[in-house]
């Protein structure tokens, strides 16, 4: 940058500054609780707001608008521990939506009369962590020993085993001509899903506010478990798991290197992440009253994927903003029914062709290496096992020292 | 064990044929994850497209009266429809949607392809029907049925096998025995060598990009005259159960995907006809978690450039 | 075309409202026209469900197109939502948000599949005033059996098809019956009732199902033939019909020869036969509604349908493009019938009259019992003979 000194510039005023400077800056901006405060706050008033509109003028949509928003914060609870996974940890893991699913058939089977069971509700949170912890040590153990697009493809096909077992296990299975269980086992009500899901015991009423509505009430307690997840992320990212993550994604040789346990490291994020997950999964089912098959379609991890990416890999705000600007456009389009993919799946192509790093993005996991897929694959996986050549390793060292941070920011925070 | 006996050989020919179509589609998983280390979401609906190619090209020709040229001849326009459509789109697809982030983070591709997907089931879906569309085959292939003892395939059956089989062998010579071939190899090795030692890397991926989609073009083509339908959901399963059968045989290794493609075929039909029909899939991912755990590089994985 | 009569009788009828002073009118004043008036259609529009809502979709637009010509609600015209709930109650509750919070939505054409509906009916009944629905294809007998009063259809229910197709199985001569379903909410409850029936009449039976996409039945295939049966019956919407019974023949099973096969909703349409290449001719199925195509007082509304959106659209049309403009219909009166008071129409009146009156259709007069099922809702059964599909029998509900 040359300077011109009989130009006399004016100073660039802070938010000018800010806007100069770069994706991470924003990010740090949105992270802090002058910020974060007023923005959930704000959130959590805006039905109320909604509401006074639609009592005062001819305008109807505060129940929809709400709704839409209590699906956004859901989305977004989702997007914020997939980009735990994805974003902090560098795993693929597309099975993601399975534990979402887990969450909300444990707390259904639990809490209806499916099994006859009724437990209130912190006996339910209990079991439904503790069943999406024990399958995703069931699902991680072995594969996160597998990197990449390996560990992508065992987590898609163990959603799609999730998926199989939930529709055909309203019936005893029968198995090569045994049947297995009783004639009347019915686990999971097959392709109906589980219906008339207890809602949580919640009061009808709150001081000032009076009746709140049975969907308020529950964007409310999406709300209230973002703020808990950002506030957790936030708080972790300082800690030494969370500089352990972020070295796994950037170089994971290089972390080994330095004597990070990384396998202990991935298999931690990758858990904490399912068990969020299975939370949300929990709410979501007292919410709607049910648990559903279509709760473990690959769409919905595709969906979730979308979300985080499109708002920018590792970054938290970025999450919530991915969320919510893939929820709302299909409602918003629900007078185009045929074309409504057509014009999300146009936009979703240019916005990642013209920002690949997502809208509020800072990250760029394991940027391309100027080596083929296998050889870099082998290269680190089989680290162990049978000889990549030394030479190889170093090539992948350099090239990841050389590509990763290509301009001088400090290395990604959020 | 009798009925074992009896079942086995048929379900065997079975699961030879949908596997070797599976081969057929993991080919060009294998090849684009070879060349550019990126999973190709979209393959699977590429296929669907071609499908839909030689299902428009056959309704026009067996419309407009057609019907009287010899159904070899037939086959070939289809051909050249199918194979030539999909080739063109995925360039097209490469050109637009996987280009701009060849050195963007590996998930920025990923979502693309994901959105290219949505586009090519949106715009069949609207342009041309939500439901099945009939692939007029009996007006030019014999509809004979094959017997050998107790097993029947229908002749469209054995050609699914056959050509697959064919086009298999034909990419491995071109692979390994052109000089083109060993420019792809060399991009797969090493892309910033190949392109020092004078390799036109973006031609070659240009050319990877025509024949992985080519090869899904024909095997949706096969697809349609074999099953004599296509309809604009069928690459999502497909295309799923086709990169399965890459990833078990090695990703990034050819002859892998074709051998892990009849694998996962003949896998499936045995589990479906002597376990379940209803945990036919459930079984199949498993054998792929299995075969991952125990060799995380695949049955017959290396690298494609390893062994020239 | 006949647009400007319209504006006159509005502005007529705005007058009448007017010269009223909103206030007066009691029930039934027909010169009293609603200030708005929105109803809407609700099922899988896109998705793995597209098949068969696309078509129903198309049928409701339709339905409420022809009612506006001619007259609409007292003149006014009915404004019709798209909510396309892509198979997910999930989904739909947030869309129905809109209706429940909005009087002037005053019913929904659908939902589709019965999963959706059980999973979302609370709702709908919990809002006020309760948000009422007509579905065109939900079969699940818990559909009308919860004691929901927003709870209407007009197909027949599980409970009626599913041993109404055992006892035409076992009338037939069936000996050994392969039973198939398709994983979804509607095919398997229903193959579950058929087979039930088989069984309790000691017809051997052998389950398999053909999972949703899936494209290579000769697994199945080769079972079927192993367990020698004589006659398969395949619950299903129809999109696999016609590759499955296409391979049956490929595999040596031929439809009337050495193999019977029953089918049931969306395995009536003749497009199945041109599908199949022939392969279908002979094959039997039942519907819960009555097809457009082979309905004498349906003929104007096939010809319409055509009209509206081309030669070949019947044979994408789906199972419920019938049913569903019949439900709409159903709806569509029960609204112009319900008194208009200041200019609007309360929900609670159009619940009274679903639950009272009786409606003209393509397919004649129907009328809701108390649980919302259709009174003397049959049960159809075709047979493929050459290109078309014959209804050979109707066994009342």
């Amino acid at each position: 940058m040359s300077v011109q000194p009989e130009v006399i510039e004016e100073a660039p005023t802070r938010g000018q500054r800010l806007w100069q400077s770069g994706p991470a800056a924003w990010n740090e901006a949105l992270t802090r609780p002058v910020v974060l405060i007023p923005f959930f706050l704000l959130a959590a008033a805006m039905p109320l707001l909604l509401q006074y509109l639609e009592d005062n003028s001819s305008w109807i949509g505060a129940q929809f608008w709400t709704t839409i928003l209590a699906n956004c914060a859901m989305y977004a609870c989702l997007a914020i521990s997939l980009n735990l996974v994805v974003g902090y940890a560098g795993l693929l893991n597309l099975g993601f939506i399975a534990f979402f699913g887990i969450g909300s058939y444990t707390y259904a089977l639990v809490a209806s009369d499916q099994l006859h069971q009724h437990y209130p509700f912190w006996a339910a949170l209990l079991v439904v962590v503790l069943v999406t912890v024990a399958f995703a040590l069931l699902v991680g153990l072995p594969a996160l020993r597998l990197r990449g697009d390996y560990l992508a493809i065992v987590t898609l096909g163990f959603g799609l085993i999730m998926r199989d077992l939930i529709l055909d296990l309203d019936r005893p299975p029968t198995l090569a001509g045994h049947q297995f269980g009783p004639n009347d086992l019915n686990l999971t009500g097959g392709t109906n899903g589980i219906h008339q899901v207890d809602p949580f015991k919640l009061p009808a009423s709150l001081p000032l506010l009076g009746s709140v509505p049975h969907f308020l009430m529950y964007y409310w307690i999406f709300l209230g478990f973002l703020a808990l997840s950002l506030f957790c992320m936030l708080r972790w990212r300082k800690t030494r798991t969370g500089r352990a993550w972020v070295a796994i994604r950037e170089d994971e040789l290089a972390a080994r290197a330095m004597g990070v346990n990384t396998f202990k490291y991935r298999l931690l994020a990758f858990t904490v992440s399912a068990a969020m997950a299975g939370i949300v999964g929990m709410i979501d089912a007292a919410f709607i009253f049910n648990a559903f098959p279509g709760n473990f379609d690959v769409q919905q991890t595709v969906t979730v994927f979308i979300m985080v990416i499109l708002g920018g890999l590792g970054s938290l705000p970025g999450a919530i903003l991915g969320a919510v600007a893939f929820t709302v456009p299909p409602f918003l389009l629900q007078q185009f029914v045929f074309v409504k993919y057509l014009i999300i799946s146009v936009v979703l192509i240019a916005v990642m062709v013209f920002r690949p790093e997502g809208l509020l993005g800072t990250v760029s996991i394991r940027p391309r290496r100027t080596m083929g897929g296998t050889v870099e694959l082998f290269a680190e996986d089989a680290a162990e096992a049978a000889a990549p050549s030394v030479d190889g390793k170093v090539a992948d060292l350099e090239a990841a020292a050389g590509a990763i941070v290509p301009t001088a920011d400090p290395p990604p925070t959020t | 064990m009798e009925y074992f006996l009896q079942n086995f050989p048929q379900q065997l020919v079975n699961g030879l044929e949908t596997g070797s179509l599976y081969a057929l589609i993991a080919l060009g998983y294998t090849l684009i994850y070879g060349i550019l280390e990126m999973l190709n979401f979209a393959h699977g609906d590429v296929f669907m497209v071609g499908g839909f190619l030689a299902a428009g090209v056959t309704a026009v020709l067996v419309h407009g009266g057609v019907a009287v040229i010899p159904g070899v001849l037939m086959v070939l326009v289809m051909m050249a429809f199918a194979m030539g459509g999909t080739g063109l789109l995925g360039v097209g697809i490469e050109r637009v949607a996987y280009r701009p982030l060849r050195n963007a983070n590996r998930l920025a591709p990923l979502i693309t392809a994901i959105g290219v997907s949505l586009l090519l089931e949106s715009v069949v879906q609207v342009v041309i029907s939500p439901a099945p569309v009939l692939v007029p085959t009996n007006a030019f292939v014999p509809q004979t049925v094959l017997r050998l003892g107790s097993v029947e395939t229908p002749l469209t059956g054995v050609l699914l096998f056959v050509v697959s089989i064919g086009l298999m062998v034909g990419l491995d010579l071109f692979v390994f025995r052109t000089r083109f071939g060993s420019a792809m190899r060399a991009t797969a090795q090493d892309r910033e060598a190949a392109g020092f030692m004078g390799i036109d890397v973006d031609r070659v991926i240009m050319v990877t990009f025509f024949i992985a989609s080519a090869l899904a073009g024909m095997g949706g083509l096969l697809f349609g005259l074999r099953y004599a339908t296509v309809n604009f959901f069928m690459g999502y399963l497909l295309g799923i159960k086709a990169f399965t059968a890459a990833v078990i045989g090695g990703i990034g290794n050819l002859r892998g995907a074709m051998l892990g493609g009849l694998l996962l075929g003949v896998f499936e039909s045995l589990a479906g006809g002597f376990i379940s029909t209803e945990f036919q899939d459930a079984f199949a991912f498993l054998a792929l978690i299995i075969v991952l755990i125990i060799r995380p590089q695949g049955l017959f994985g290396q690298p494609i450039g390893d062994r020239a | 075309m006949g647009k400007p009569r319209f504006v006159i009788f509005a502005a007529l009828a705005s007058l009448g409202l007017a010269a009223c002073g909103g206030g007066t009118s009691g029930g039934g004043g027909t010169q009293n026209a609603p200030t708005k008036v929105q109803i809407a259609a609700e099922g899988p529009f896109t998705g793995d469900q597209a098949s068969i809502g696309a078509g129903a979709l198309n049928a409701i637009k339709l339905a409420v197109k022809d009612f506006n010509n001619a007259g609409g609600v007292n003149g006014t015209k009915v404004d019709l939502l798209t909510w396309d709930d892509q198979h997910s109650a999930a989904v739909a509750q947030t869309l129905q948000a809109q209706g429940i919070a909005d009087p002037t939505v005053l019913g929904i054409v659908g939902p589709m599949n019965s999963g959706v509906v059980l999973g979302s009916v609370q709702g709908l009944q919990a809002a006020s005033p309760p948000l009422p629905f007509v579905s065109e294809s939900a079969s699940n007998v818990k559909v009308t059996d919860s004691g929901n009063s927003v709870a209407h259809r007009v197909n027949a229910r599980d409970d009626a098809q599913g041993p109404a197709d055992g006892k035409f199985l076992i009338d037939q001569g069936a000996k050994k019956v392969e039973v198939m379903d398709a994983k979804s909410d509607y095919s398997t409850a229903l193959a579950d009732q058929t087979e039930k029936y088989l069984k309790d009449h000691n017809v051997p039976t052998q389950r398999d199902a053909a999972k949703a996409g899936q494209t290579d039945f000769s697994t199945i295939i080769q079972k079927i033939k192993s367990f020698g049966a004589d006659w398969v019956y395949f619950a299903d919407e129809g999109p696999d019909t016609a590759p499955f019974v296409t391979q049956l023949k490929q595999q040596g099973l031929t439809i009337g020869q050495n193999i019977q096969f029953l089918g049931t909703d969306g395995e009536e349409d003749p497009s199945i036969i041109a599908k199949s290449q022939g392969a279908y001719d002979g094959a039997y199925a039942t519907n819960i509604t009555a097809d457009p195509a082979g309905v004498a007082s349906a003929a104007s509304y096939v010809t319409k349908y055509k009209a509206e959106y081309g030669a070949d659209s019947i044979s994408k049309a789906g199972p419920f493009y019938g049913s569903a403009y019949e439900a709409a219909q159903a709806l569509l009166q029960a609204i112009k019938n319900s008194p208009v008071k200041n200019g609007k129409i309360s929900r609670n009146d159009v619940i009274s009259h679903l639950a009272s009156d009786t409606f003209s259709t393509i397919f004649g007069s129907v009328k809701f019992n108390a649980k919302g099922d259709v009174q003397g809702g049959g049960i159809f059964v075709y047979q493929a003979k050459g290109a078309d599909m014959v209804v050979i029998k109707q066994v009342s509900g």
